[in-house]
């Protein structure tokens, strides 16, 4: 068992794990270290990362890629509605408000949920590993977006489950980034602090994070974003500003045609890449459109100019991050620059303007998420053990909790966990009522949130008088931001002090003093604790000093949670049962392939061998219905057989080689029996000799069975070569190596009961030797 | 500007179509392989015209070093050495001036001669020169520094690149690597079998669309670089498919070919690499049960590892290797 650091980016995916005590990236298929997050939908069997970017164009309608932006949102956002535009697949509104993909798969309709395809994801990612290590992976750190929500991050957890994986934590990209930064960070003095801007730009996305390094430790102090800015907006305005061109010099409508649109976006992608290094890009596209083919070319300089848009937003969540950190410019030691939409110029240089200083690219762009993930999952599991080295992180969002419809009232304005919050984080509340109670976390500041997000989160339920009724009750609520950077209700119990307890005791009014007792403080470690009384009923009155053991006493309360939009537990056992099913399907398929593959490999070295290794030893005739045979199954692969069951190739080539069979026999033989004959040999010389020490009755009966060997050696041998080498053998290697291990038998035994001089290690050599051989 | 400060030791392979930069990275005790501007792990050498002359001349062996094409090509490889080197720089903000570079198993001493001077041009300091089987077998050998060989063994490197084939067989004892034998095919690569690939493909185009693209040199371009893609797949997956649009005509073709199939169309070229493998066995005077290891270095990936196992000789030739444990 060993753990893994994914990171699940809008285009590529990157896994990294422990190996040999460093951390490494893991090959594919391909041996490339990045994946394409791309789910193809075949005919028969579903194409997954390199194999589905492969795949993507012969399945358009059937290819799911870019799903990061999916999980968990509504269909009518309008930022979905426009993510949506650039997928050729068709979606639909689901049940709850979510997106459901639907493909043609099997000849039938499917409806699938973002969350699915990326489990699907997740288990090709899976599947990598477990190729790598040679055994079962489950243990995993995944890294989210710092603006994901509650609602997101349940999804990838849920994605996890759905195949397996049982992810250690969730952890903000940056805060990996930072990790696989400041652990190697051996020139940090004691006792001061360097601070680093890190600027991730993605495929989709940009997120900015100030962190402070000390000797051994890192802290968050500020998390910003923009969710809609990366890499690919690039290419679009490139895109855009072809497309019009086009429109113009050539009269093509690029837009009207998908195939167009899908071969002019990766050519402007790769045309943005060229433009990085080079002042002018020339774009040529052969039979873009109704057969015309395609000629532009742009400076780079112009590609700024009509990016000028995009470039300016990337101020913003900058300065929001240096504003949330209670930082300037100057005070910034270092801004590290990464991710894969990172490498445009003019990117760094509006950034080093911003900063006031050069930028660093000291760490891997693509994979140090990845890396940060793995090192973060080597941390968390108790299989190694690594440097101290203490990460604080925090969300950027304020969480509020309300109960029964009114806010709790923590600080000013009525937020459980402010923004900056410590992850993770534990709240105990104590509630005091006489019916459900009715929690709900919601979003206290919906500014902050990415656009379309909804400010609810979840609700929970708790019933502390299951069995009971018409009393009052006292529960304390321990809430919590987990490690996941997820709210919820860790636990509930119930203050016992039931009225009918004064039956019991026979004194009333001790009882009724003890309902004021306050409960016994914890102690949380490493978390924070705070208290809050919350009344539904009169204020409490002081304890008189008297302490029952019964008032302790707790019991523990079920909650029910429900996160808005998520996914239920027998939706969670529905999905799993379905990837199951996918899995074993293209696992048949892959069988299937391989054994036309190994029938096609059969037939091609079969009619190769037929004249050369098997010449001698077959007849004209035979070679000539061998032949007709393997034409006619090669011309069936080619026709009928091109798509047809593992039963129906299996059964084709054990057809064949029962004709080939035969022929292949009588070459291994004839190239076996001179070894075997040897050995024969071998051993009738060496028993001969040891009988010359032998009394002469014993000499003799060795003598005679050697001879009688030889004698049978010499007939067969001779009946043997009176048979051209096309005919089936009389003399087989079997047959010797047997006429041999007799001969053993015999002689042996007559050695033993004479106490001979040749010891039995001799004679178990004897048959080992003949056993290799 | 990049800064003076620690050595820093990188590997720069010169392949015939791609070159390839690597650096030790001292923290994660491992080499890593350096994107370029423009994110690739590779320069695409064929994106520069200068580099077909470059690239013809690692075909060309044996030349003495007055020869006019040797007086020529080192000038274009310190063109290329020189972008080599600022990538590596402006990975690490530091300023690398310990090199070790990687050529043919055949380059004779001029050609060596030729790539230190082409190097001094460019201002690197080339510590040393190795083949390219070292580089690979070094490669090989760092992780079993790890487990603690001992002994030595005898390591054969079957490196088929994109337009040439090698084999080698080398000793390694403690660090020490050295060639016994080497074996090449100058004329032999993965750009041979994409040919293959590529007649069988027009034939099929003719018998199954009726149209002869043999004389259509964008389409069989563009049907070439589908093919190179299948040889990829075909590594891993048992079938693959081949789709080029816009044939002639507004036809599109769509095929998938087998592995077996693939096999068939390039045996005669596997035939010649063992042709090759067989004489590098005789030189070095060894049966090939004696072989202890054998290293792959094909055309996935060819030249990441290449470069790779330069970074890790350079990291060794220079002081900085500490080998600091993080993880245990």
């Amino acid at each position: 068992m060993s753990g893994v650091g994914i990171d699940i980016g809008n285009e590529n995916c990157v896994i990294a794990a422990v190996k040999q005590r460093v951390i490494d990236v893991l090959l594919n298929d391909e041996s490339k270290r990045e994946t394409p997050g791309v789910v193809c939908f075949g005919e028969k069997q579903r194409f997954i990362g390199s194999a589905g970017a492969v795949s993507a164009m012969m399945h358009p309608k059937s290819t799911i890629s870019q799903v990061k932006r999916l999980i968990g949102r509504r269909f009518t956002d309008p930022d979905v509605q426009n993510d949506l535009k650039l997928l050729p697949v068709e979606t639909s509104e689901g049940p709850d408000g979510g997106i459901l993909i639907r493909l043609k798969y099997l000849k039938e309709i499917h409806a699938f949920t973002p969350v699915q395809i990326v489990a699907m994801l997740f288990a090709h990612l899976k599947t990598i590993a477990e190729k790598d290590f040679g055994t079962a992976v489950s243990d995993c750190v995944i890294g989210v977006p710092s603006y994901f929500t509650n609602l997101q991050r349940q999804a990838y957890l849920d994605a996890a489950a759905i195949v397996g994986l049982k992810p250690l934590r969730l952890i903000h990209d940056c805060t990996a980034t930072g990790l696989s930064y400041g652990v190697y960070k051996t020139d940090i003095p004691n006792a001061a602090h360097i601070y680093v801007a890190f600027v991730d730009i993605g495929h989709c996305d940009t997120q900015v994070s100030i962190a402070a390094f000390q000797a051994g430790q890192m802290k968050i102090l500020s998390h910003a974003f923009d969710s809609s800015l990366g890499g690919r907006d690039f290419d679009e305005v490139l895109f855009s500003h072809f497309a019009a061109r086009f429109k113009e010099q050539y009269s093509i409508d690029v837009y009207s045609n998908g195939r167009a649109c899908r071969r002019l976006r990766v050519a402007c992608e790769k045309l943005k890449k060229v433009l990085s290094a080079n002042a002018v890009a020339d774009l040529s596209i052969e039979c873009l459109m109704d057969e015309k083919d395609v000629k532009g070319f742009i400076k780079r300089e112009e590609f700024e100019n009509l990016a000028s848009g995009l470039l300016e937003k990337f101020n913003i969540p900058c300065n929001k991050a240096l504003a949330d950190a209670g930082m300037t410019v100057e005070k910034i030691n270092s801004v590290e620059l990464v991710g894969s939409g990172s490498r445009i110029p003019a990117i760094t240089n509006l950034l080093t303007s911003l900063f006031k200083r050069e930028l660093s690219r000291t760490l891997n762009a693509s994979e140090c998420v990845a890396r940060g993930c793995a090192l973060q999952c080597a941390m968390l599991s108790p299989i190694f053990r690594v440097k101290e080295y203490e990460v604080q992180d925090s969300i950027p969002f304020s969480i509020g909790l309300s109960c029964d419809g009114s806010p709790i009232c923590e600080g000013s304005d009525g937020v459980l966990f402010p923004k900056g919050q410590p992850i993770p984080s534990v709240k105990i509340l104590t509630f005091q009522c006489s019916n459900l109670l009715h929690l709900e976390a919601f979003y206290a500041n919906p500014d902050e949130l990415p656009p379309g997000t909804s400010p609810k989160i979840s609700c929970f339920t708790i019933d502390p008088f299951h069995g009971s009724h018409g009393s009052k009750a006292r529960i304390k609520v321990r809430v919590q931001l987990n490690l996941h950077g997820i709210i919820s209700i860790e636990s509930a119990t119930l203050m016992e002090d039931h009225v009918d307890d004064s039956v019991t005791t026979g004194d009333y009014h001790s009882n009724s003093e003890a309902m004021n007792v306050e409960p016994v403080s914890e102690t949380v470690e490493n978390v924070t604790e705070d208290s809050i009384n919350k009344k539904c009923e009169a204020p409490r009155h002081l304890a008189d000093g008297t302490k029952k053991d019964k008032a302790n006493r707790r019991l523990h309360v079920p909650v029910s949670e429900n996160i808005y939009g998520g996914m239920t537990k027998a939706e969670i056992l529905e999905a799993q049962e379905k990837e199951l099913q996918l899995a074993d399907q293209d696992r048949t398929i892959e069988l299937t392939k391989d054994r036309k593959n190994s029938l096609e490999s059969y037939i091609y070295e079969t009619r190769s061998k037929l004249f050369s290794t098997y010449l001698s030893f077959s007849s004209e005739h035979e070679r000539k219905d061998i032949s007709r045979s393997l034409k006619a199954t090669e011309d069936w692969l080619y026709d009928d057989g091109d798509d047809e069951t593992v039963d129906a190739y299996s059964a084709k080539l054990e057809d064949l080689k029962q004709l080939v069979d035969p022929i292949e026999f009588r070459y291994k033989d004839t190239e076996a029996r001179p070894q075997a004959t040897r050995d024969l040999l071998s051993c009738i010389v060496e028993y001969r000799m040891s009988a010359d020490s032998l009394p002469p009755q014993d000499k003799e009966q060795i003598i005679n069975e050697c001879n009688k060997a030889e004698q049978w050696l010499r007939e067969m041998r001779q009946q043997q070569d009176l048979y051209p080498k096309n005919f089936d053998p009389v003399l087989l290697s079997s047959d010797i190596k047997s006429k041999t291990e007799d001969l053993n038998s015999v002689c042996q035994q007559i050695l033993k009961s004479k106490g001979s001089p040749f010891p039995k290690d001799k004679g178990e050599d004897k048959q080992n030797t003949s056993n290799h051989q | 500007m990049a800064k003076e400060g620690h050595r820093i030791a990188i590997g720069i392979n010169l392949g015939t179509t791609y070159s390839c930069v690597a650096v030790w990275r001292e923290h994660h005790r491992r080499v890593e392989i350096i994107h370029n501007d423009q994110g690739n792990t590779r320069s695409e050498a064929t994106n520069d015209q200068n580099s077909f002359k470059f690239a013809d001349s690692k075909r060309l062996i044996g030349r003495k070093y007055s020869d006019p094409v040797v007086q020529k090509d080192k000038l274009l490889w310190h063109s290329r050495l020189l972008p080599m080197w600022q990538i590596a720089e402006a990975f690490l903000e530091k300023h690398a001036k310990n090199e070790v570079v990687t050529v043919p198993a055949y380059f004779n001493d001029s050609q060596y001669k030729a790539t230190i001077d082409a190097g001094k041009i460019a201002g690197l300091n080339i510590l040393r020169i190795i083949n390219e089987p070292v580089a690979a077998a070094i490669m090989h050998g760092l992780d079993m520094r790890t487990n603690n060989c001992v002994g030595e063994r005898n390591i054969f490197i079957f490196d088929l690149g994109g337009g040439t084939f090698d084999a080698s067989l080398l000793t390694l004892k403690g660090k020490i690597f050295k060639v016994k034998a080497t074996a090449g095919n100058g004329h032999l690569g993965g750009e041979d079998i994409d040919n293959r690939m590529l007649d069988h493909f027009v034939k099929e185009i003719k018998r199954k669309k009726k149209v002869d693209i043999s004389g259509n040199l964008k389409v069989l371009r563009r049907l070439k670089t589908t093919c190179e893609r299948a040889k990829r797949t075909l590594s891993h997956a048992v079938t693959t498919n081949i789709e080029v649009d816009a044939l002639s005509d507004a036809i599109d073709f769509c095929s998938s070919i087998t592995r077996a199939k693939f096999e068939e169309i390039n045996m005669e070229l596997f035939k010649e690499c063992m042709e090759t493998v067989d004489k590098c066995l005789t030189d070095s005077k060894m049966n090939k049960s004696s072989v202890h290891d054998v290293i792959l270095v094909v055309s996935i990936n060819p030249d990441e590892a290449v470069a790779y196992g330069a970074a890790v000789h350079a990291a060794l030739l220079s002081e900085d290797c500490q080998g600091k444990k993080l993880i245990e």
